[in-house]
């Protein structure tokens, strides 16, 4: 076995184990955690896939920047030990949730083992910056633009709606 | 394998090394601008150092004391948390070039422990993971002075992690590259060619932003003593907040080793190019070990020769001699080697590690020339009270790197 499957088996594992304690435990600063854990395993697979530049931005967006902010409201809330009950969901719910959970995980699995996907031989720069950014403003330029329009309307709106309430007081 | 360990291994001691020393360095600095004398009785056989060897004193009183959990506090999270400070600032390392990279049977040999693609964007991800440090800190010890603590420290990391990383794009612009050894070479062995003095405004930014990233005056706002009597960790006692302790100044030689790389040159000798490094190593390692040998001789005929002061009435009279008589001879030796034996045939590879060491020597005294700025100004500059520091991250800081990026990239395109 060579040392890139080992690394493999253990950040997917790691992604795995930590994603089931985002869903599983009970305080939402450890799961948040959790899922901090599971975006830095998740990061370390695409850097062991050759995409470096999205390994090291997905931890500088996701782990770095948004999760910070999760954990930061739900400490500002402070939640003691008895605010915390279990959610109680009937066992319909429950039963329908773990049919749709199921449905989705092989119909995700059936699509990952199909032969769908066209495999070429990776390009030279393939994940290089150079690469990703001559893509981003050439062939999706207009994605790429859109994207930056939509982020700037919610940046906008929140901006207003903060504002709002502030005069209201 | 071996040498990528030593890779990974020897900026971890370097680091672990300058730590002691630039904690030293800070209380001697502190008691000076503030008129006092500093540390100057710890000693091991009379022998001082000037307060070096207080930091050890330090280290058996961190390592004996007792390791307190407070009640309620969140064990796993109290425990981890220190860990995550720590480790976060030595990672950073992994990217920093110590030297020009070596030329060796035809393949060019880098003297930093990855060369990777992305290095810039890798030191902001690991960064912006070090608020987690404090964070968890803040949140896992239950205590409110903590959880303030933390809460500031997220919010002013976030802010000012914008500004560090939009002042660095007018560099990045300038070389093209996100690798730091490319940024390094791009800016020249000149002077007049670094990113200083391309880039002012760019690093006036960067600079501040990274005295907010360290959390350390005049925006240590996440341990206010005066406010939250040590923030995040008030409740950590005995290694644990050694830890924290060594994480804080860890971050400092980050941000100083990131300053002097991206703006000053990093290992690039002021006017010296790496070529001529080459090719004169033989004389300039010649006259620098007879420099060395002779300013030893110097500072250790100084110590021997001053007046015998009965002062302590024990061993610590002796200090002078006891430091000064060794200099003395290994001065001596120095001198009397290099002139019995000439200037040594380095070779090709030899000539090569001289220069790097020369400029390994160079990158060394820009980093403690920038801990020494950070020193200076945290018993220089009173701190900023919380919403100054958003205002100043916000409304002046942001605009400025962004308008900075705009005017380089213009700049750039139409010259």
């Amino acid at each position: 076995m060579n040392g890139f499957l080992i690394l493999f088996y253990f950040l997917a594992a790691l992604a795995v184990i930590s994603a089931t304690g985002v869903i599983s435990l009970r305080h939402p600063v450890h799961c948040a955690l959790s899922l901090v854990v599971t975006l830095i395993a998740l990061a370390g697979l695409y850097v062991t896939l050759q995409a470096d530049f999205l390994g090291i931005v997905q931890v500088l967006t996701y782990a770095g920047a948004i999760l910070v902010l999760f954990i930061f409201i739900i400490m500002l809330l402070n939640l003691q030990d008895d605010e915390l009950k279990e959610r109680g969901y009937g066992a319909a719910a429950k039963a329908l949730l773990a049919a749709v959970s199921l449905g989705l995980f092989l119909s995700l699995g059936y699509l990952v083992t199909r032969p769908h996907f066209p495999i070429s031989a990776l390009p030279e720069d393939f994940g290089s910056i150079h690469s990703l950014g001559k893509a981003l403003f050439t062939s999706y330029v207009i994605p790429f633009e859109l994207a930056g329009i939509l982020l700037t309307v919610a940046l906008i709106g929140a901006v207003l709606l903060a504002k709002r309430r502030l005069e209201l007081k | 394998m071996l040498i990528i360990v030593l890779k990974i291994i020897i900026p971890f001691l370097v680091i672990m090394q300058l730590l002691p020393l630039l904690i030293w360095l800070e209380r001697k600095g502190a008691a000076y601008i503030q008129d006092r004398r500093g540390p100057n009785r710890a000693a091991i056989l009379g022998v001082r150092l000037g307060g070096v060897v207080h930091s050890l004193a330090d280290v058996v009183k961190l390592i004996f004391k007792e390791d307190i959990f407070p009640t309620n506090a969140n064990k796993f999270i109290y425990t981890i948390a220190p860990f995550i400070a720590m480790a976060v600032a030595c990672v950073t390392f992994a990217v920093i070039p110590w030297a020009s990279p070596l030329e060796w049977k035809g393949s060019a040999f880098s003297l930093q422990a990855v060369d990777l693609n992305v290095g810039i964007l890798y030191i902001f991800a690991i960064g912006s993971m070090g608020v987690y440090g404090i964070m968890l800190a803040g949140w896992g010890s239950n205590n409110k002075y903590s959880l303030l603590g933390g809460l500031r420290a997220s919010a002013q990391m976030i802010s000012y992690e914008l500004t560090l990383s939009l002042s660095v794009v007018g560099v990045l612009i300038f070389a093209g590259s996100l690798e730091l050894n490319t940024i390094v070479q791009n800016q020249g062995s000149n002077l007049l060619s670094w990113n200083v003095i391309r880039q002012p405004l760019g690093c006036l930014l960067f600079v501040v932003s990274a005295f907010a990233e360290t959390n350390r005056l005049p925006f240590d706002l996440p341990e206010a003593e005066a406010e939250l009597v040590a923030g995040y960790h008030v409740e950590y006692s005995s290694l644990k907040f050694a830890l924290f302790f060594m994480a804080e100044y860890a971050n400092m030689i980050v941000a100083s080793a990131l300053i002097a790389t991206l703006f000053f040159g990093g290992w690039q000798v002021p006017f010296v190019s790496t070529e001529t490094l080459r090719t004169y190593a033989q004389p300039i390692a010649y006259y620098s070990v007879l420099g060395l040998g002779l300013f030893s001789v110097a500072a250790g005929w100084f110590l021997v020769r001053r007046k015998h002061k009965v002062v302590y009435h024990d061993a610590r009279d002796y200090e002078t001699k006891v430091l000064g008589f060794p200099a003395l001879l290994v001065g001596l030796a120095l001198i009397a080697g290099q002139i019995l034996y000439g200037p040594l045939p380095l070779g090709e590879t030899g000539s090569q590690v001289a220069a790097a060491a020369f400029q390994f020597g160079a990158f060394l005294a820009k980093i403690l020339f920038f801990c020494w700025v950070f020193i200076w100004v945290r018993w220089t500059l009173p701190r900023f009270r919380y919403d100054q520091l958003m205002k100043l991250g916000w409304r002046v800081m942001l605009p400025l790197a962004l308008l900075n990026v705009v005017v380089t990239a213009g700049i750039y395109l139409w010259f």
